[in-house]
């Protein structure tokens, strides 16, 4: 596998052009402060700046390539493309790269680079607006790299797959120790549960009924315990088999205290019968079996939230989740984990579907994003050993709910009346978390 | 049955398509052979070396460890000898022989000698090696005159070099104009003119006759009866790839071996990049030698890439010159096609203002068709990369002619970007 490094991101659209980051980096070369000894560089068409000068450190570096001297080099473990004292200002590097990243610094003729600070760029403090952010995000690529991906490759999943993505990652993350449980539903029909025999996963998995997921899951925990091994129970269910036909079953097992992670697959209907309502669609939303036509527009009553009926079992632990916020469900899964030894730990992932929602598959991280930056889909985990409830994520300043929701072809036809009653049902679920995460 | 590839030469070209055979296929089971024995080094080094701005333990291109630390056999001191094509073989010096399923050759150039009689048995020295920079060093340090013969980048470098040590210097270059391949005449005014000022001698449009001895010292007579004298001579007149292992084959390859934009030759199962490949201009379409590294970097890459067939290879667009060159804390280069622009480009010389201290800059950009074909700079804030990028890529200009006269960095900058 590659390795991925920290990349420092601009977004053009925030920079005022201050010049911040330019004093900034100058003043680590100089004292003075000269913005000519500045390593980044403001790009503008007339006022407004459009882009940086900037050393991009390549993953493959031409600079590094055509030095004579051998002075340019990329570190593996940093990916920081350096210039040591070897150099002899030849300056062929700065024939070599087009972003300008390599100039010549005219206070005294030498040729200059960025070089993150190593890994604490000062622009990116410097900086008033947030323009300039340092993503660190490739250290969860490399993470989660090293730990073995449990299922097949070329499952048959629709493109885009929400439930493919959660579905690999959750595995991955909870490890190879782990008996799976997947009911009828869009998980068994990518092929999870198999085909003539064969299953798409490296750990033991099965096909319960829809009805009986949480029960045949208690069971087979119960039968290990009574051997001696320590073995974790995971279920990848619908919202179908687990809000409504399921939620017997389920609600049993959250009563017994059942040692097992839930992993409610929220698409917000049965996507794989034909995108028919299920309780967890929301108001106003264009299902099947909720038609937009010229009485009917979407369906006419709101879903019932279920991760909050589940915490009012009593469970270990109780979490939302999407997976456009993949570190906060990576440290949702090992606390789950966690608390499976000792009971119910359930998690509702909000899981966005191409094909029944109808928007582009390429979407599907950013739907995601807009639901919890709208608030429409808050991240809060419930603990049952200190009894509350805390924002993972909290939006204090929410986006437009349009913003998330009219991009959706299910929601496309909403009026201002339907948007305003979505606002108001996002506000009274904000407002009871709130409430409980305060008491 | 694994595929056996062969570089022959361990310079910017061979090691770049090492990496890109590497960064393919890491178990791809490669040779790198060098005629060097030593730490690997580039040519382009060896006028620091002269001067002593940097020390022949700190021009090492790669290590052996990091060379090795691929998985590759590292062969030293293996100067090619011999190619069986039948065979798919190649025969060494010492007498021992790789067999190849797929050859790459950059073995590169070395100096060599215009024909002028007298010169093969004069004392001149080259500058191609690291015994050639040693011993014009140790030479300078008893010399008071010296005798450059070629106005190129190597012979410029070398003048510079040796007036620092204190010698006196003539340079004699056969055209009217100093570095003719690189530069337009007014950018070699320029320059020219910084290197009269520090007491060089240019000798341009003269033309050597014959070289002659008289004890230590080496004497040149030019055509027009003038007599040169000098302690020593330096010959900085050109090169000549390392094709005589090739002998054998029915291709001629004594200027060169032809490569495709794929850097295939005509023969079976070879590869030729770098200062041995004749490949195509990026304007003319016309084959000749590269001569830079960044071409031959260039070339490297790609050979390597198509020897492994990997599918994100773009093909070469051309040889075009490019070129840095700093001198007595000045600094110019040239890109693309400025020393004879074509007839119907349009050539603009900017304007370098009255502020004080900024009066020596200049900037010259030729623009044919709505696109740059060509830029030379001295002392001018601008970046090479992003101009030679414009120029590759054929960058429309029609609307921004104007705005690139008036702001040519930030405006090259603004276009290339994204």
């Amino acid at each position: 596998m590659g390795t991925s490094y920290p990349t420092l991101a601009f977004q053009a659209d925030k920079c005022d052009g201050c010049n911040d980051c330019i004093t900034a980096c100058a003043g680590c070369a100089d004292s003075d402060k000269d913005p000519l000894r500045s390593r980044i560089q403001l790009i503008k068409t007339g006022e407004t700046v459009t882009g940086l000068a900037l050393c991009r450190q390549c993953a493959e570096p031409e600079c590094v390539a055509n030095c004579p001297v051998g002075a340019l080099s990329k570190d593996p473990d940093t990916g920081i493309v350096s210039k040591d004292d070897t150099c002899i200002g030849c300056k062929i590097c700065t024939l070599s790269c087009p972003h300008a990243g390599m100039t010549v610094n005219e206070m005294d003729g030498k040729v200059m680079k960025c070089e993150l600070c190593q890994g604490e760029p000062e622009c990116v403090s410097a900086c008033p607006h947030g323009a300039l952010t340092f993503l660190k995000n490739s250290d969860i690529y490399n993470r989660m790299g090293e730990l073995e991906d449990l299922v097949a490759p070329g499952i048959s999943a629709c493109l885009g797959c929400n439930t493919e993505l959660l579905f690999r990652h959750s595995l991955r993350r909870v490890g190879s120790n782990t008996v799976l449980a997947i009911p009828p539903g869009c998980t068994a029909g990518v092929g999870a549960v198999g085909v003539n025999g064969v299953t798409a996963t490296k750990v033991p998995s099965f096909h319960p009924l829809l009805t009986n997921t949480a029960s045949m899951l208690a069971g087979i925990k119960r039968y290990y315990d009574r051997i001696g091994r320590d073995i974790t129970m995971m279920a990848f269910a619908g919202d179908g088999g687990t809000a409504d036909v399921g939620f017997q079953s389920l609600s049993g097992a959250a009563e017994r205290g059942e040692k097992m992670i839930y992993i409610c697959i929220d698409n917000e209907g049965y996507m794989n019968t034909g995108v028919q309502r299920s309780g967890t669609t929301p108001y106003g939303a264009w299902t099947s079996t909720t038609p937009v036509g010229s009485a009917l527009k979407g369906k006419t009553r709101d879903a019932k939230y279920l991760p909050m009926i589940m915490v009012m079992h009593n469970c270990e632990y109780v979490a939302t989740a999407s997976t456009s916020f993949m570190e906060d469900l990576y440290a949702k899964l090992d606390k789950a984990a966690e608390a499976a030894k000792k009971g119910m730990a359930y998690i509702h992932v909000f899981s966005p579907c191409p094909t029944g929602w109808r928007f582009p598959p390429d979407q599907l991280v950013e739907v995601g994003r807009r639901a919890v930056r709208s608030n429409m889909v808050p991240l809060w985990e419930y603990r049952d050993d200190t009894k509350s409830v805390a924002f993972t994520h909290p939006v204090d300043d929410p986006i437009p709910v349009e913003d998330f929701l009219l991009p959706i072809g299910k929601y496309k036809h909403l009026d201002e009346e339907q948007l305003q009653y979505i606002r108001e049902i996002r506000d009274r679920r904000i407002e009871i978390l709130k409430n409980i995460s305060q008491t | 049955m694994t595929t056996e590839y062969l570089i022959l030469g361990a310079s910017h070209a061979g090691l770049a398509a090492l990496d890109a055979i590497k960064r393919f296929d890491e178990t791809a089971r490669v040779t790198l052979a060098t005629a060097e024995d030593g730490p690997l080094y580039s040519p382009t080094a060896l006028p620091y070396l002269i001067s002593g701005k940097t020390q022949a333990d700190q021009v090492e291109l790669r290590s052996r460890d990091a060379i090795e630390a691929l998985g590759v056999t590292f062969k030293t001191g293996a100067k090619a000898s011999g190619l069986d094509l039948e065979k798919q073989r190649v025969t060494f010096q010492d007498g021992s022989q790789l067999n190849y399923d797929k050859l790459l050759v950059t073995t590169g150039a070395s100096a060599t000698l215009p024909p002028i009689p007298g010169l093969a048995e004069s004392k001149a020295f080259s500058i191609r090696t690291l015994a050639d920079a040693d011993a014009i060093r140790y030479q300078a340090k008893a010399a008071k005159t010296a005798i450059i013969l070629g106005a190129g980048y190597v012979g410029m470098h070398a003048a510079e070099n040796l007036a620092n040590a204190g010698l006196s210097v003539i340079v004699v270059e056969l055209c009217h104009h100093i570095m003719p391949a690189s530069f337009d005449p007014d950018a070699a005014d320029r320059i020219a003119d910084t290197f009269s000022k520090e007491g060089i001698s240019l000798l341009t449009g003269a033309e050597a006759a014959q070289v002659g001895q008289d004890g230590k010292q080496t004497l040149l007579f030019l055509k027009d009866d003038t007599t040169l004298t000098a302690d020593m001579l330096v010959v900085a007149a050109g090169i000549r790839p390392n094709t005589a292992f090739m002998a054998g084959c029915e291709l001629d390859v004594t200027e060169g071996i032809p490569v495709d934009r794929r850097m295939r030759t005509p023969l079976a199962n070879i590869w030729a990049a770098g200062d041995v490949a004749l490949a195509p201009d990026f304007f003319t379409k016309e084959y000749a030698l590269g001569g830079t590294i960044p071409l031959a970097s260039d070339q490297g890459r790609i050979a390597g890439m198509d020897m492994v067939e990997d599918d994100y290879l773009e093909e070469y667009t051309g040889n075009l010159n490019m070129n840095t060159f700093g001198f007595f804390g000045n600094f110019a280069f040239s890109i693309g096609n400025i020393a004879a622009p074509g007839p119907d480009a349009q050539v603009h010389v900017l304007d370098p203002g009255k502020e004080a201290g900024k009066d020596d800059r200049f900037c010259k950009l030729v623009v044919q068709d709505h696109c740059l074909t060509g830029v030379s700079a001295v002392n001018w804030p601008l970046d090479p990369g992003v101009l030679r990028e414009m120029i590759q890529t054929r960058t429309d200009l029609s609307d921004h002619i104007n705005e690139l006269l008036q702001h040519p960095r930030q405006t090259a900058r603004r276009l290339i970007q994204g």
